[in-house]
């Protein structure tokens, strides 16, 4: 009796994905547990693996698009039991491997980056080149190879201090890339994860009635606290304090305070979160994604700032799962990490506001009557204000900027 | 007064190259040289006259030396200098010619005369007592270098040569002494001594073409020497005495001590210097750096941003292809595109047999950056086509970087490796690994085989060694 290939139930929102391309062979021997296929979604790239050894049957082949619970294929196990030691030995099934890759578009591709790519199976796709015109290099699948060897034995949150996957940096650094002819103008297909980003950036400004708010907060208090601190703290807790977890303990404990903007529409009702799973955008190879910081209050800061090093090296890697993406109320995107002043973020719904971090900036600031020179950070708040009202949003804003101005309310919660 | 949105001071490889660039993009262009043929020191004393001599230089040695190697019996070998010369002439004035040619299948407007700032807009082409003045938009200064004199023996063109003199000699020295072991003096002298000079070369530093990989120069070195070339190393020369048939001159090793050398003729062939005193740089305000040549930013802006500057007047090797690139890339840039030179893959050859060509970085540059690197080697006499052509000297090394197996440089001494490099040199521009050339198929039996084994010997699994 046949074992059915099925794709997997993937997450709240998501219903279709796209098959981009099957790890074995069709009529290959395959073992329980063995990666049988990659599905591509909006934003994650996952392996679904076979649920019993057996003879694999290929319904659906690679480059379509499928939906969930779609059948795509088929596994005979008694198949397993005709071919001795199939499982026992994984050379078996090596043999019908190399066909799939072959079969694969090795065009283009230069004769070093062909034979790895054969060697290790790997869909040249998936690989970011940095040479001339996006060209795959050596170097490029080496590095790549690395970091999926480092992935799956990621080490457990409160040991990752700043994971530095970065590879070897190769000789001389990539060069800025221009257009490799000198053209005035080319033009490439845009990959599924930018696609859909343009969709929903679109769809929100279609379906909201969006709005944003300003204040601009002195960094100094915080910026005191951390020079302070921050040897301690990473001696303490292995990971380095850093910016962020001030804002993400702001803007939870403004969320407290002002509980409207912790909702969202939903049809004709309103739906109110009583949690605090905080998004951060990250920015990463693969494009923009938002991983999620779980019931932040529940955090320490040390807490917030592994919870952030690991999403951050999962967003590096490619190995963020679905979960680790849905479900945030509120989030924070920071664009003074590219040096942006000042911007207006666009919102990421379900939540119903969006805070934009930018860079600090020494600026002139009146204190006592005097002009002294202060870092300042400019913050801006888009909303949604079919929910919240003026004087909600900008209560709020004002109370991340307490928070941060005295962080010693976040303490006492005053 | 005529205007023009680009003028072009110097018709040398960088500046001609720049202004056809210019007029293919439809930029009105024009070109002031002050020589009456176009083509600079390139094409007129330089790079194509020297190589002339060396290709018949090398005939009448082959003939005179190595043709009973082959089996052929040749009767008396004799010399006509006075025929090796004109047909020197008749390339280096074909060669003009063409690119007057070009200048007028391209419509760029030539002016003849020194071409002077007047301001940031404004050029005075200066032919004798003529003046002509004419408006630019942009400008690009290609005046190009000159010969370095030394101090205590300047160059009078006679006893004591600069590398033009050395390319017009009517009779054969005696004696030819040639101060300097880079590429210049290394060719003359090599032409010299096949038409049967004596040649000693004096060089100040421990080896000779400092700017190769080390290997290679002593290669290079070795091969000179079994030639009959006789190279000094640390050796400077001290004092020089200018009598009317010949030249003394006193040299001083740093351990063997002073020595005096007579000979009949002596070249100086000690660097170049940019041509920077002539040209009104000051009236617009263009600057110079601290070694004297025009400072320009990484796009080749001078400190007047509508002026431009390229070649050998400004940082880099004093090579005509890199002044080439730099020319289209100011045209390109003038012309709102990217435009792109890349300085880390210049190639730079010298023309001696066996000839020794480079590109990338040396093994010592990389150590000195702490640059991981493997090294792949391969010697030409276990390679077919080198043993057929009677040349087995020399090797191939490639150098690669240790993790990324990206080719770093590419360091070659042999028979025609001049024009081996340029397979290499494409490989560095795409960032290819030394696998990329490893497994790329070569045509049996070539030279370019070596390169191919190079290459796998970076990975220690070459065939043929």
């Amino acid at each position: 009796m046949s074992v059915e290939v099925t794709i997997p139930e993937i997450g709240e929102s998501i219903s279709e994905g796209f098959l981009a391309e099957w790890s074995q062979a069709d009529g290959a021997i395959v073992e329980a547990e063995a990666p049988l296929l990659v599905l591509e979604t909006d934003k994650i790239t996952m392996t679904v693996t076979a649920e019993v050894a057996g003879r694999l049957e290929i319904l659906v082949g690679a480059d379509e698009t499928v939906e969930v619970g779609q059948v795509v294929g088929r596994i005979d196990p008694d198949a397993a039991a005709d071919a001795p030691d199939a499982a026992a030995e994984p050379e078996s099934t090596a043999a019908p491997a190399p066909k799939a890759a072959a079969e694969r578009d090795l065009a283009g591709l230069s004769p070093a980056v062909r034979r790895l790519v054969q060697e290790h199976d790997l869909d040249p796709g998936l690989i970011a080149g940095t040479g001339k015109g996006g060209r795959i290099l050596k170097g490029d699948v080496l590095g790549f190879l690395e970091r999926e060897e480092e992935a799956p034995a990621a080490p457990p949150p409160e040991q990752e201090s700043a994971p530095d996957h970065t590879p070897p940096a190769p000789e001389p650094p990539p060069a800025p890339s221009s257009p490799a002819g000198g053209e005035r103008q080319t033009r490439t297909p845009m990959s599924r994860l930018r696609r859909r980003l343009a969709e929903r950036l679109v769809e929100v400004q279609q379906t909201t009635a969006m709005l944003t708010t300003f204040n601009e907060v002195d960094m100094s208090a915080v910026m005191d606290l951390r020079a302070a601190y921050k040897e301690s703290f990473a001696a303490r807790h292995g990971v380095k304090l850093g910016f962020m977890s001030f804002f993400v303990k702001a803007v939870v404990d403004a969320l407290k305070t002002v509980p409207q903007v912790n909702a969202f529409i939903d049809g004709d009702d309103i739906v109110s979160n009583h949690y605090y799973d905080i998004g951060i955008a990250v920015s990463s190879d693969a494009g923009l994604v938002v991983p999620v910081v779980r019931d932040a209050d529940r955090l320490s800061m040390a807490g917030v700032e592994a919870a952030i090093a690991e999403l951050a090296g999962k967003a590096r890697d490619r190995t963020l799962a679905i979960d680790d993406l849905t479900g945030a109320v509120f989030t924070i995107t920071n664009g003074g990490i590219f040096g942006s002043v000042l911007s207006t973020p666009i919102l990421n719904p379900p939540g119903s506001a969006i805070l934009g971090m930018h860079a600090i900036k020494k600026r002139p600031v009146v204190v006592d009557d005097e002009i002294v020179v202060r870092p300042v950070m400019q913050l801006a708040m888009s909303y949604d204000h079919r929910i919240i009202d003026g004087k909600e949003a900008v209560t709020f804003l004002k109370r991340i900027v307490d928070c941060l101005e005295d962080p010693q309310r976040l303490l006492l919660e005053v | 007064m005529s205007s023009f949105d680009l003028v072009v001071i110097g018709a040398g490889p960088g500046g001609y190259v720049c202004a056809i660039r210019a007029a293919q993009l439809g930029l009105k262009t024009a070109l002031v040289e002050k020589r009456t043929t176009l083509g600079g020191t390139c094409l007129n004393v330089g790079c194509i006259p020297s190589k002339a001599l060396l290709e018949s230089s090398e005939v009448f040695e082959e003939t005179m030396n190595h043709a009973q190697d082959h089996g052929v019996v040749v009767g008396d070998v004799g010399l006509d200098l006075e025929a090796m010369m004109a047909r020197k002439e008749r390339i280096v004035s074909e060669l003009t010619g063409g690119v007057a040619a070009l200048m007028k299948k391209n419509k760029v407007q030539v002016f003849e005369g020194t071409g002077r700032l007047m301001s940031n807009d404004r050029v005075a082409v200066v032919d004798g007592d003529e003046t002509t003045e004419i408006e630019a938009k942009h400008i690009c200064l290609a005046m190009g270098s000159t010969t370095i004199d030394l101090p205590f023996l300047p160059a009078d063109g006679d006893r004591v040569m600069t590398s033009t003199e050395a390319l017009s000699l009517d009779t054969v020295p005696t004696h030819l002494v040639v101060i300097g072991a880079g590429a210049v003096g290394l060719e003359l002298g090599s032409v010299w001594r096949r038409l049967g000079s004596r040649v000693t070369v004096i060089e100040m530093l421990p080896t000779i073409t400092p700017f190769a990989d080390k290997q290679a120069a002593k290669t290079l070195e070795r091969a000179l020497t079994e030639q009959g070339m006789e190279i000094r190393l640390s050796t400077r020369l001290t004092a020089a005495k200018v009598l009317k048939t010949k030249v003394k001159l006193t040299v001083e090793h740093d351990k063997k001590g002073v020595e005096t050398i007579d000979c009949d003729r002596v070249l100086v062939a000690v660097g170049r210097k940019p041509v920077t005193d002539d040209a009104g740089l000051e009236n617009a305000g263009v600057q110079l750096d601290d070694a004297g040549r025009v400072e320009v930013n990484d796009r080749h802006q001078t400190s007047v941003p509508t002026i431009w500057a390229i070649g050998d007047l400004v940082r880099g090797p004093m090579l005509a292809h890199k002044a080439e690139d730099e020319g289209i890339a100011v045209a390109e840039r003038i012309a709102g595109m990217p435009g792109h030179v890349n300085d880390e893959v210049i190639p730079n050859v010298v023309y001696t047999d066996p000839e020794l060509a480079m590109v990338g970085r040396t093994e010592a540059e990389l150590k000195e950056a702490g640059v991981p690197f493997k090294a792949g080697r391969f010697m030409f006499r276990a390679n077919g086509r080198a043993k057929s052509l009677g040349s087995e000297t020399g090797l191939v090394k490639i150098l690669a970087h240790t993790t990324t197996d990206e080719i770093l440089g590419v360091h070659m001494v042999g028979s025609r490796v001049s024009e081996l490099i340029a397979e290499t040199a494409v490989a560095m521009e795409m960032r290819a690994s030394a696998e990329d050339l490893a497994r790329t198929c070569h045509a049996h039996p070539t030279l370019s085989e070596a390169v191919k084994e190079a290459a796998l010997a970076v990975d220690k699994r070459a065939i043929h060694s």
